[in-house]
């Protein structure tokens, strides 16, 4: 493996939040790329889609969002130097495309407005339980960030600093966001739930 | 509620929906090649293996589209929402009494024989299905190019009037609905008409959104950026700074994503005109709103370099 390190600049393709001087980026083999690839696909891609799911609730979309986001990694894979990091760039990636995908949703809305009859997602044949459908719920009722740093907290079990990393904010707010999430989530729930 | 119980609860419910997305419930997708693998033409075994059933996907997909479009109308378009005489009025519509708001004459096509596509409007209105509300809609009138041509544009124009309209079916609430013919630009072989829309459902102010369609008019098909421009993401940048640059507050953080390039990032509403090419942004649906809708125009001599000959 070359140690030949690049200026530091952020990958091709892919929108890193944070500080571009915290990317480093090496040239490395292809052969050992390409396992690398194969590795991170194999062993990632379920857990990315949940994640996704947690995120935009609608399985399609994504699969979409994870196929996509595996695509501009790899298009900067060759000047990634840690491939240990490859995950939390994807992580990123996932997120920064679910985000991507709700604001398209919402431009969709300013010009049709979405359909009274509520139809469930075709991946929810197996039923949840009432009460995680009322957090589900009451979950998609918070502001985005505070979702998000719910869903990374809580599902990926993600510490303060390595979700301040994936959503490019600070530690302060991963955790005043965490705290106003629940402290709303919790009112929901008993307005909800009597 | 104890702040454990709701993490608790909120762990057990995450949990459970994330569980519900099993591995072997996705759709196979092949793992993307990286950019040393794609240039050492030495292709992965297991890329191979999964290139013969994406490659019979494709086949059969061509198979099927091809039989489709076999069976339907020479047009190929949907049967028209609209008499054809009026494109994008009801059967229903009430003819306003003002004369047409726009007449324009596009550019004749590549044939010298055939008669320059002339589109016009005029307001009519209709009722939004499903409410009691009426609506101003445009009503367009197309004549010249080929028959086939004109009754295409004229399709496209009444599909995109009728979908808008559409999209406030059952909206009780709604008050008022004004779609209006903004702009009909003729630019080369390309027909551009930009629809503003402006609802109202009793808020402290309306809502002003934009689309606008972009034809072919020797095909009469929808364009894409494609076929104006050989480097779009050349002309994305430029139009992208061209928006950054306009008067007003600071650029929108989500501008970088903005593309023509369809199914990736967020698209803006552009069009071509005799001006330039238009980038419309309704900043109130990508940010945070600061402003109205953002309008950037580039004269055709800065995108020189990047069109298509």
């Amino acid at each position: 493996m070359s140690d030949r390190t690049l200026p530091a600049r952020p990958l091709s393709g892919f929108r890193l939040f944070g500080p571009a001087t915290e990317v480093r980026m090496t040239v490395q083999q292809p052969a050992t790329d390409t396992a690398g690839v194969a590795q991170l696909f194999l062993s990632h891609r379920t857990a990315m889609v949940r994640l996704a799911v947690l995120l935009v609730d609608d399985l399609h979309t994504a699969e979409d969002v994870v196929q996509d986001a595996y695509g501009k990694l790899y298009a900067g894979w060759d000047r990634l130097r840690d491939p240990d990091a490859a995950v939390g760039y994807l992580r990123t990636a996932v997120v920064n495309g679910c985000r991507s995908v709700l604001r398209r949703r919402r431009t969709a809305r300013l010009f049709i407005p979405p359909r009274q009859v509520d139809v469930p997602a075709a991946d929810t044949g197996m039923l949840l339980a009432e009460e995680h459908r009322g957090v589900l719920a009451a979950l998609k009722r918070l502001p985005r960030r505070q979702r998000e740093v719910l869903v990374l907290r809580f599902w990926s079990e993600l510490s303060e600093a390595q979700i301040a990393d994936a959503l490019g904010i600070s530690r302060g707010t991963v955790k005043s966001s965490a705290s106003r999430g629940l402290t709303a989530l919790s009112a929901l729930l008993d307005t909800t739930e009597g | 509620m104890d702040t454990r119980r709701v993490e608790q609860r909120l762990r057990e419910a995450l949990a459970a929906r994330a569980d519900q997305v099993r591995p072997e419930d996705l759709r196979p997708a092949p793992v993307p090649p990286t950019p040393a693998a794609r240039t050492a033409h030495r292709p992965h075994r297991f890329l191979l293996a999964l290139a013969a059933p994406a490659a019979l996907t494709v086949v059969l997909a061509i198979t099927v589209g091809s039989w489709v479009l076999a069976r339907q109308p020479s047009d190929g378009g949907p049967a028209p929402a609209y008499p054809p005489q009026a494109a994008g009025a009801p059967t229903s519509a009430e003819p306003d009494t003002a004369e047409p708001s726009i007449e324009v004459q596009g550019l004749p096509s590549e044939s010298d024989t055939v008669a320059p596509v002339i589109v016009t409007a005029a307001p009519r209105t209709t009722t939004v299905p499903g409410t009691s509300r009426r609506a101003t809609v445009p009503a367009f009138t197309v004549s010249g190019g080929t028959t086939d041509t004109a009754d295409r544009i004229r399709r496209l124009l009444s599909k995109h009037v009728t979908g808008l309209v559409d999209g406030y079916r059952n909206r009780a609430d709604l008050r008022t609905l004004q779609i209006t013919a903004a702009a009909i630009e003729p630019w080369e072989d390309y027909l551009s008409v930009r629809l503003d829309t402006t609802d109202d459902f009793g808020g402290p102010h309306g809502t002003d959104t934009t689309t606008a369609l972009v034809m072919d008019t020797r095909t009469g098909s929808p364009a894409t950026a494609g076929d104006l421009f050989t480097d779009i993401t050349a002309v994305d940048e430029i139009m992208r700074t061209a928006l950054a640059g306009r008067p007003g507050p600071d650029r929108p953080t989500e501008i970088d994503e903005l593309t023509m390039r369809s199914g990736t990032g967020i698209a803006p509403v552009w069009y071509p005109a005799d001006d330039g090419l238009h980038w419309v942004l309704d900043e109130c649906a990508h940010t945070p709103c600061v402003t109205g809708p953002a309008e950037a125009i580039v004269a055709w001599p800065e995108l020189a370099a990047h069109l298509r000959p």
